[in-house]
């Protein structure tokens, strides 16, 4: 039965088809009512938490519908132009900041990259270059708050850890010097190879970028602010950015007609669907899974193998590196992280650690040859050859993958601040 | 074998099917705006000292999981739902006309499983606890949702599999 779900899946029948199938062929075998499956998807109704998933993910499209993102574009070129590398460095912060509010569904390579890839051209860059960094960056921060994938980790993980689970707060902060790490890495390789291809710098005039973006530059601050001032909770945080984008991209800067507004929610809400049924059905699987034990069994079978913590964090590695060429991050998210949470912490590893590398992971995931989903996203984008996008890559892939063993086996990066 | 339908029969299904999907559109605004002005409201009675509004709190869950229902139907009817796909990439056309088929009705098979276990849940729930609320709702009320989208979840996919084999693949999968 699993060999013909994991078929079905390759196949490409949803994920959440998949997963129903198992969890009532599961409790079917025991004999038991498959009313249990849906009492577990009934489960969704019960977490406050998740409030903050539509409401971010529609902010997130808000903006990308509207000029946001030529906006934060240009503020980060008047701030950080001057910089060795200046338009390569604006790159990263902007699709770091890009991707943390809308998730890593390739939106941020749909939605930056035609801005970025010929402005990045016409400032000197190289062809291969620009495409590498533009690939690579549509997956960068989801370490940073408020990433739907961090909210989601944190999620899962109170429903499964034995023992205190990080809330999502703590996660936002984990997140911090790791993400940090990714982006300083990249930004010193775009400021050598800057050198090389003796960019031209380009500096618009600040005060009237800061201006114009005036309505946007707050966001984080009110989030950020709000959630660690103690003023808002998560789910709260995400009520007063949705108003905030709301009001802002319709009345104030009215970029996008209220007669368009249908339309975003229903983009949005189709993101949010597709998630919620495979975390409703997932928690009935999981449920199933630790009826039958199988955490503890796997357990056991790991530990005959790895008796080190090393040698663990090594084959994690390596497993969640396929793991995200092959899955979304999401569906990874509520599949794999039930079953290796309970198995990472028998070795000692901090819940938060363990999320940071396996978001981090799955960020490098995106931009793995030879099916990363970032890097099909970007042929069809920019219209190159997928070769030529895997060649490109390749140094930054490099580059990010020194600073997942970094992640990995430097704990105090993810815990250190909490 | 079957005649076609008559082309005034099928402008006018092509017809409720359109004014259906715009009614799911305008519907998940609709509990959406709900959703974020009920998120408001509890923002500014919590910081205003307005005093707690425990059922607008569950309000907004029950809220949030039927905007993720009816988001999910959408996603269904426009093939949207989360896929690993790897087939697509590697299977001449020929064959990805029978794998998007089969791929549907699996969809299909699971999601009509879904509403007939979400149906036996409601049932559950009327027959042993008919007086149950969570918040201002009869817990049946909540549930009923769930076997509604799954269902229509069912026929959506049936369609896209019917469409599929037929080699009318509409949608981006």
């Amino acid at each position: 039965m699993i060999l013909l779900l994991l078929v079905l899946a390759l196949l490409g029948a949803p994920l959440f088809a998949v997963i129903a199938l198992g969890a009532l062929g599961g409790f079917r075998s025991q004999e038991l009512d498959s009313a249990i499956v849906a009492l577990e998807f009934f489960r969704l109704v019960d977490m406050p938490v998740l409030l903050a998933i539509p409401l971010f993910t529609f902010a997130g499209y808000l903006l990308g519908e509207s000029n946001a993102p030529r906006r934060l574009v240009a503020v980060s070129e008047a701030l950080l132009g001057w910089l060795p590398g200046g338009l390569g460095v604006v790159t990263l912060i902007t699709c770091a900041v890009f991707t943390a509010f809308t998730g890593a569904s390739g939106v941020t390579i749909v939605a930056l990259g035609a801005l970025l890839y010929p402005a990045l051209k016409q400032a000197g860059y190289g062809e291969r270059f620009s495409l590498g960094l533009v690939t690579t960056s549509g997956s960068l921060g989801v370490l940073f708050a408020p990433s739907l994938p961090l909210i989601l980790y944190g999620v899962v993980a109170q429903q499964t850890a034995s023992g205190p689970a990080p809330s999502i707060d703590e996660l936002f902060v984990a997140g911090i010097l790791p993400g940090l790490l990714m982006v300083i890495l990249l930004a010193l390789w775009a400021a050598r190879s800057t050198r090389r291809s003796a960019a031209k710098k380009i500096k618009p005039p600040l005060y009237a970028t800061l201006r114009d973006a005036a309505w946007e530059l707050p966001l984080p601050f009110v989030v950020l602010g709000g959630i660690y001032g103690g003023w808002l909770l998560v789910s709260e945080a995400a009520v007063v950015t949705a108003a905030w984008v709301l009001v802002t991209t319709t009345l104030i800067k009215r970029e996008v007609p209220l007669g368009r507004l249908p339309a975003v929610i229903a983009e949005a809400m189709m993101l949010v669907g597709a998630i919620f049924v495979i975390l409703g059905v997932s928690l009935a699987s999981t449920n199933f899974l630790i009826d039958q034990q199988v955490p503890s069994r796997l357990f056991a079978w790991v530990s005959a193998l790895i008796d080190s913590r090393l040698t663990f964090l090594i084959l994690l590695n390596l497993f969640l590196l396929v793991l995200g060429m092959m899955l979304d991050i999401f569906s990874a998210l509520v599949l794999i992280v039930p079953l290796l949470l309970p198995v990472a912490q028998q070795y000692g590893i901090h819940p938060a650690h363990l999320g940071i590398v396996f978001l981090a992971n799955m960020q490098l995931g995106y931009f793995t040859p030879p099916v990363g989903m970032n890097l099909f996203i970007s042929s069809f984008r920019f219209g190159r050859p997928i070769l030529e996008i895997y060649r490109a890559t390749i140094p930054f892939f490099l580059i990010l993958l020194a600073a997942v063993l970094i992640i990995t086996y430097v704990p105090l990066l993810s815990t250190g601040l909490l | 074998m079957s005649n076609p339908p008559h082309p005034v029969l099928r402008q006018w299904l092509a017809g409720i099917a359109a004014a259906f999907a715009e009614l799911e559109i305008y519907l998940l605004a609709l509990l959406f705006a709900a959703l974020l002005a009920l998120g408001l409201w509890q923002i500014l009675s919590r910081n205003l000292g307005l005093g707690a509004a425990p059922d607008i709190e569950v309000l907004i869950r029950i809220l949030v999981l039927w905007v993720a229902l009816l988001g999910a139907l959408v996603a269904a009817r426009r093939r949207r739902h989360i896929v690993i796909d790897l087939a697509a990439h590697y299977l001449p056309a020929a064959a990805r006309r029978f794998t998007a088929a089969l791929a549907d009705l699996t969809a299909a098979l699971a999601s009509g499983a879904l509403a007939w276990a979400a149906f036996a849940m409601v049932r559950l729930e009327i027959g042993f606890a008919p007086g149950a609320d969570l918040g201002p709702l009869p817990r049946y009320v909540v549930q009923l949702p769930i076997v509604i989208a799954f269902a229509l979840m069912a026929l959506q996919y049936l369609l896209h599999a019917a469409a599929s084999l037929a080699g009318h693949r509409e949608g981006t999968a």
